[in-house]
């Protein structure tokens, strides 16, 4: 196979050549970051929450009458939730919240030490923590591990007006963030008294594991107005039946209530990014485009090749070249615009991914994800080619004693 | 002699149609893309006001009583009393302070007693005029107290199946109301009176209820809400540091501006001068277009699908170029024989423009086809995004426009060649 | 009708000159018949393609019906080309999957004639060369001979001053080449002045002035010139 004259004849025809030789480049570069779009959508969505996802059911609903208006009567109702839903084959236990891990917003407050509001200076996240307002259970709810001190008990009374300081669950981060020296508990903090430290669990997956602050207080809140989360720990293999009854059960109990979500916790998250997931489809479909778009063009380039040298593959048959040597004389050239493509392909990934960092977060091009992007468009190519390649191969020697 | 060269154009698209559908397809899916992305962005970016958006100013105020004040900026959510402090100037020709929250709602006329959850704009009197809110029957209130409700045109479809409703009382989380006024249907995007914690596409509000009215019936605010204090009840809020209450005020003129600039950093030194004011003196008004900037209402996803769509739309009119570039070598003998017999370059040129210019036309048909059912389909994938999914007639014009532009551009190298041979060349 | 006046065309590539034309000078009256002879790369080509405005020059005086063509620009010597100037080809250049009325059509349409002038010249064009009933075919319905009749009626079609045919034979058998030929000479006898290049010794004897180009220069202007030296002969 004679390079140099390939090289010869891609640059008779430098304008299509440069072309093509373009799209394949923005082709790759697509293709890489689209990839990296998924994968890092796909890490999101499979990172370690310190949850058990599969098994956590949450049950969303709001009071519809005013009768809720009486706290004592919300209170009263939402007990009798919870001896029903307990009561449910399946169900290991129940705990309401004002908000969920993983969300956007929600309910956070400044905690310090009471001997310390420096630390609010030192630590932002400080600031920030989410503050549970829910039964003494919830940690078990989560399945979160007790590490340090005593769980919650129905004893821990927090009453608002009241001036004592309630006893609280923190998190081993927040411990750690508090009390970077010591044992937690038993520590007196601005919001109250820590008497347990529990596993971590991702509160806002902006952050790291040790940022993720969280107290935990036994005592629900029964505002009409506020968004009610049952919380639901089920037993392996129960969920399915459980969430089928669960509507029932609750309005059962009192019927002016809007149930309007019920989902598990791995849902949950899954529609936490769901525009993550949403954007990296959108750049899938727009692949899938581009490859076909491409896939065209190296058809339409290798045709049109064939269509002009007609006459000259002609000759070289007639001189003695195989149809196999003329098939692969087309693949060549092909293959040689391809190379081209992809080293230009590999910066216009890189340029592609400076560019979109700017509007999104995403990781850098790496070097498996350009490996794949370059098999497929090595395999889109060359399919695209093999049939004009196929056809010029079938030129029969004689057109070249034919005057045109 | 433009009809000979659409006369020219037809047999030309006869002479090849598996290639110029080839050509019409590319382009259209590549300007049908960025069609729908361009809907998107225009819908996002767009004046939901333009007739005033200059002269409404969002209100942002530095009066948090603590100095770990850890937001930086000031705060775009006030406290009751500030926000009375906005209430009672004159200077601004209307204002309003409002927050929101959600209520369920019956007929209470209505046997049934299932109710619908309504979003409620908990607002002082002046939200009507200041918006200019398209009213289908009725008024809006003049007072901010009283058990009266302003209601939306979906809510009245919901609840009594549309037509005159005013002067019918709603039951609202167990209270009654009765309904003053009813608005026309009221597509606002951005919703820019609300565009804070990413509800700018939510849809306009199923009720609108006097402010006071609904701090006494303790429904709480939906929406970012800051405390200092410590509160259980909303009445307490009227005395107590919280901050949930946002506040726009309509200044015609820049001298109105200047001095309602002037009022609130007075008030904000009177504050200071008691000691009640320890961060700096930061009161900001943001008009319309400057607030949905600050608010980043255009999705930062769909400016990143826009650059890939773009890049797409590159990439489909090189491979129409190439494809048309075939098709020159094809038909320059026809070319070099148009010249020898008198056409000129210019009349060559216009006639591949005219052309081109056929094929854009038909292809703006398909790309605009394409554009709604990729949209449909950005819809399917970003659910978030429904609301915005619109394709105005301004999408219209500029997917026309896109598409004979880029069926010029992709025909342009095969014209300039033609035209750039020398003419005996092609002849014998 | 046709003044040359010491033209030169020169081409050039990276390394060399080649001289198209060389000090060429050439009148022709009207209503002359003018056959071009020469050897092969002798410049005949260049010389039609000069003279039928395809092609520019380098050096010299060009004057076409009293114009001077030197200076003008694209549009303009467009426009002459399509006025005064019929081409002829040996290959007769009609568009395949255009009807015979629309190919003699073409020229007059750039002359932006009206609807019914246009009609009425592409009949009696067609007409002139003994094809009006074949408006509607298509030239593969056609022979070769009648495909060359053919693109002479739509040199003829916009009355040019001039007709310049390019071995307007070559590709004919010997009958329909001298039916051709006859068809020239009709229309030269009518008052169209015509310049022919060919390859055909006797082709050249029929028509009363030849012309000789080798190496861009004409050489003896009377070398085929038998019909003239009869005519002087006869005198």
């Amino acid at each position: 196979m004679n390079i140099k004259a390939l090289i010869k004849s891609l640059l008779l025809r430098k304008f299509t050549t440069g072309l093509l030789v373009l799209q394949l480049a923005l082709t790759l570069g697509l293709i890489v970051n689209s990839g990296i779009l998924a994968l890092d959508t796909q890490e999101k969505l499979s990172q370690q929450t310190g949850l058990d996802l599969d098994n956590t059911l949450v049950v969303e609903m709001l009071p519809t009458s005013g009768a809720y208006k009486d706290s004592d009567y919300y209170r009263s109702i939402t007990l009798e939730d919870f001896a029903k839903i307990e009561a449910m084959p399946g169900v290991k236990g129940i705990a309401p919240s004002v908000q969920l891990p993983i969300q956007h917003g929600g309910w956070n407050s400044n905690v310090n030490p009471v001997d310390n509001p420096e630390a609010l200076q030192t630590d932002n996240h400080l600031n920030y923590v989410a503050v549970f307002y829910t039964r003494y259970n919830l940690t078990e709810v989560f399945g979160l591990k007790l590490l340090d001190g005593r769980l919650l008990n129905e004893n821990d009374i927090h009453d608002p007006t009241n001036e004592v300081r309630p006893n609280v669950v923190i998190t081993d981060a927040l411990a750690k963030a508090l009390y970077p020296d010591k044992s937690a508990v038993g520590q007196m903090t601005n919001l109250g008294l820590v008497v347990g430290v529990v596993g971590n669990m991702v509160i806002n997956p902006r952050f790291g594991m040790d940022k993720q602050y969280a107290m935990f207080f036994n005592n629900p809140i029964y505002f009409d107005g506020i968004t009610q989360h049952y919380v639901i720990n089920v037993a392996p293999g129960m969920m399915e039946s459980v969430r089928k009854n669960v509507t029932d059960v609750i309005l059962a109990v009192q019927p002016e209530r809007d149930i309007y979500n019920i989902y598990t916790m791995r849902e949950h998250i899954s529609n936490f990014y769901q525009t993550d997931q949403g954007l990296a489809s959108l750049f899938t479909t727009l692949v899938v485009l581009m490859i076909l778009i491409t896939a065209i063009s190296s058809y339409a380039y290798a045709q049109f090749h064939m269509t002009q040298q007609t006459r000259l593959i002609g000759i070289r048959r007639a001189l003695g070249a195989s149809k196999k040597d003329i098939l692969l004389y087309v693949l060549t050239e092909n293959w040689l615009v391809y190379v081209l493509g992809c080293i230009l392909g590999i910066a216009a990934a890189i340029g592609f991914n400076i560019l979109l960092s700017q509007y999104i977060s995403l990781s850098k091009p790496s070097i498996e994800l350009s490996l794949i992007g370059i098999g497929i468009m090595f395999m889109a190519s060359t399919i695209a080619t093999w049939l004009p390649a196929k056809k010029t191969s079938n030129i029969p020697p004689v057109i070249a004693t034919r005057t045109v | 002699m433009l009809s000979y060269y659409l006369k020219l154009a037809l047999i030309n698209f006869k002479r090849a149609p598996s290639l110029y559908a080839l050509v019409l397809l590319t382009l259209s899916v590549g300007v049908g893309l960025v069609c729908a992305n361009y809907a998107l962005i225009s819908v996002m970016s767009g004046d939901p006001i333009p007739e005033k958006s200059n002269q409404l100013f969002h209100v942002s105020m530095n009066t948090w009583p603590n100095e770990n004040n850890t937001h930086g900026e000031p705060l775009y959510i006030l406290r009751y009393r500030d926000a009375m402090m906005i209430e009672e100037s004159s200077i601004p020709k209307h204002s309003f302070v409002m927050f929101e929250t959600s209520a369920y709602v019956r007929d209470s006329a209505s046997a049934s007693l299932s109710r619908r959850s309504g979003k409620v704009r908990a607002t002082t009197h002046g939200f009507f005029a200041l918006t200019n809110a398209p009213f289908a029957y009725g008024e809006g209130f003049s007072e901010n107290t009283g058990q009266v409700v302003v209601i939306g045109h979906n809510m009245n479809q919901e609840v009594f199946g549309g037509g005159n409703n005013v002067g019918k009382t709603l039951e609202i989380a167990g209270e009654l109301f009765t309904v003053i006024g009813i608005l026309a249907q009221w597509d606002l995007r951005p919703k820019y009176y609300h565009a804070t914690e990413n509800r700018a596409f939510d849809q306009t509000d199923d009720l609108y209820i006097p402010l006071e009215t609904v701090i006494d019936q303790n429904w709480r605010a939906q929406a970012r809400t800051s405390a200092a204090d410590s509160w259980q009840h909303m009445p307490q809020t009227r005395e107590r540091n919280v901050y949930y209450l946002q506040a726009w005020v309509e200044l015609p003129t820049n001298a109105d501006k200047a001095q309602f600039q002037q009022y609130l950093d007075n008030y904000s030194q009177t504050l200071k001068d008691s000691g009640e004011h320890p961060l700096a003196i930061r009161n900001e008004l943001n008009d319309v277009n400057q607030w949905l900037a600050k608010q980043e209402v255009v999705d930062d996803k769909i400016l990143a699908f826009a650059i890939a769509t773009a890049l797409f739309l590159i990439v489909c009119v090189f491979n129409a170029s190439s494809l048309l570039l075939s098709r020159f070598h094809a038909g320059k003998f026809e070319v070099g024989l148009r010249r020898a017999i008198g056409a000129s370059k210019q009349q060559v040129l216009m006639q591949g423009m005219i052309e081109s210019t056929v094929l854009g036309a038909v292809i703006s048909l398909t790309a605009i086809g394409l554009s709604g059912l990729f949209l449909a389909l950005s819809i399917e994938m970003l659910p978030n995004l429904r609301n915005l999914a619109v394709l105005n007639a301004n999408t219209l014009l500029a997917g026309v426009l896109l598409s004979i532009v880029t069926a010029n551009l992709s025909s342009f190298y095969a014209i300039y060649r033609a035209n750039r041979y020398t003419i005996s060349a092609e002849l014998k | 009708m046709l003044v040359m006046n010491s033209i030169s065309r020169i081409y050039r590539s990276e390394t060399i000159q080649t001289h198209g034309l060389r000090d060429f000078s050439l009148t022709v009256e009207q209503g002359e018949f003018v056959a071009v002879t020469g050897p092969s790369g002798s410049g005949k080509s260049t010389f039609l393609n000069v003279a039928g405005l395809l092609d520019n020059f380098d050096q010299g005086d060009y004057l076409l019906d009293g114009i001077s063509v030197k200076g003008m620009n694209d549009t303009q010597l467009s426009s002459l080309r399509n006025e005064k100037i019929g081409f002829i080809f040996q290959n007769y250049n009609l568009i395949p999957d255009y009807s015979i009325a629309d190919n003699v059509d073409m020229p007059l349409r750039y002359r932006g004639f009206s609807k019914a002038e246009r009609k009425e010249r592409v009949e009696y064009a067609l007409e002139k060369v003994g094809l009006a009933a074949r408006l509607d075919y298509l030239p593969s319905q056609l022979s070769g001979g009648q495909q060359q009749r053919v693109a002479i009626a739509r040199a003829l079609a916009g009355s040019p001053k001039i007709l310049l045919a390019d071995e307007p034979t070559g590709n004919l058998d010997s009958l329909m080449a001298r039916q051709v030929m006859e068809l020239l000479h009709r229309l030269n006898q009518d008052g169209t002045t015509i310049i022919m290049v060919t390859h055909d010794p006797d082709q050249a004897r029929e028509v009363n002035r030849n012309v000789q180009i080798v190496d861009g220069q004409i050489t003896d202007a009377k070398i085929y010139a038998p019909v003239e030296a009869k005519e002087a002969a006869n005198a």
